[in-house]
């Protein structure tokens, strides 16, 4: 969990029983009254289907999307190699 | 605005479906996500509010959730036990069709492809790696992507490149994966601080923005990585969740520990910030634009609520997309 503020901030922004549940986690102790439950898949096969894909908004654009032609090829095709136009070792893993 | 309360849950991410544009689910956490279960909540909107259409619980808390983007019965959540849930909204049966566990830690993010050849979905753990999964080929996964030395917050598909996607993590930088190679193509440190939130923009492929702990926001073309286009600035906490607006090139939105939503247009160098929104009193974590009813905006927070709203930025008619 990410909580970027120091502590002394946590307790204005938290209730307090809901810092006594992080207290209780951090010590590795059990919270009581929680609800355990124990929800397992029914492996079931999806409901189909009924509708159509929807285009995105730019899908339908007649804005020029910006890509890389690569020369020969008849319809505009892009992949990652594209993106090294610029090759900066220092960066690239 | 419309708000939806639900008690004693902390929403973590929401998402409006792609084929239904008044269904909303949101992935929330009991206790903040510290302990507890998770619910996935099935929303509807109407003229004047939200209904809840269902609930799915879960064993632990909720991360991330999406849509199919094949069957709009069909969603996928991310679980503090490792797990990825595939829930069918029209299967009466409580729990989910399917469980997928690899992960060894919290999966902080799901991501169904929106390519049309692909049925792909990535998901993003705390375990450092990124898994690609196709639910019709099973439930084990296709591929893992190492690389990550710190914990991932998000993993998204590029809405153009077929197989690409990019990661956000705690070690500070932003990663490009092409998932045919199973390689990372890029690494970018492109912030001093941990990164929790990535994504695409939607009418230029090279252009992604990075959302950080150090409360700022970085807009980065992939073919010149040694600076950012723009670093936005305004928010005093941490970013959240970013996301590219579907029907502006150069419009984004920002949710963050701050509180607020924030409206940015990064073509205006001067004065990128828009609007902010102050509707919540705590940590804002979920954040989407409707496909389908433009300018609509919904946000979930710790504060127990989700909200649908216009912007007032956004309530004129949307200008046509600007080309770089």
């Amino acid at each position: 969990i990410v909580l970027p503020r120091q502590p002394s901030d946590l307790s204005s922004s938290f209730k307090i029983p809901t810092l006594e549940v992080f207290r209780l986690v951090q010590a590795g102790e059990e919270v009581p009254g929680l609800s355990k439950l124990d929800i397992k898949p029914n492996n079931q096969t999806p409901t189909p289907s009924q509708m159509e894909r929807r285009p995105k908004p730019w899908e339908n654009s007649k804005t020029h999307i910006t890509t890389h032609l690569r020369p020969g090829n008849g319809p505009i095709e892009s992949d990652v190699g594209s993106l090294l136009y610029v090759f900066l070792p220092a960066l690239d893993c | 605005m419309k708000t939806f309360k639900f008690p004693a849950r902390h929403g973590y991410a929401v998402e409006i479906s792609p084929f239904i544009p008044t269904r909303l689910a949101c992935a929330t956490s009991q206790y903040y996500g510290i302990a507890g279960c998770g619910t996935l909540l099935v929303l509807e909107q109407t003229e004047t509010g939200i209904t809840l259409v269902k609930s799915f619980d879960w064993n632990d808390g909720l991360f991330d959730v999406t849509w199919s983007e094949s069957n709009e019965h069909i969603l996928l959540t991310g679980g503090g036990d490792g797990s990825l849930q595939v829930w069918d909204t029209a299967n009466p049966q409580p729990g989910p069709l399917q469980v997928l566990k690899e992960h060894t830690q919290e999966v902080y993010s799901v991501d169904w492809s929106q390519t049309r050849e692909e049925n792909l979905v990535v998901s993003g753990s705390w375990d450092r790696t990124a898994k690609v999964w196709d639910l019709s080929r099973g439930g084990q996964s296709l591929c893992t992507l190492q690389g990550h030395e710190g914990v991932i917050y998000s993993t998204l598909w590029s809405p153009h490149i077929p197989g690409c996607f990019a990661s956000a993590s705690g070690d500070g930088t932003l990663r490009v994966w092409d998932v045919k190679t199973g390689r990372c193509r890029l690494a970018i440190p492109a912030h001093k601080a941990e990164i929790l939130s990535c994504d695409w923009c939607k009418y230029d492929q090279n252009v992604i923005v990075t959302g950080a702990v150090d409360c700022s926001l970085c807009v980065w073309d992939l073919r010149n990585v040694r600076q950012p286009l723009s670093r936005l600035r305004g928010h005093s906490y941490a970013i959240r969740r970013v996301k590219f607006s579907p029907f502006n090139q150069t419009m984004l939105a920002s949710c963050s520990y701050d509180f607020t939503v924030r409206l940015w247009d990064y073509s205006r160098t001067e004065q990128p910030l828009l609007e902010t929104l102050e509707h919540h009193s705590e940590f804002v974590c979920g954040l989407d634009f409707n496909l389908q009813i433009p300018n609509q905006v919904v946000d979930c927070s710790w504060d127990e609520t989700v909200k649908i709203y216009t912007p007032l930025c956004l309530a004129a008619p949307p200008p046509s997309a600007r080309v770089w």
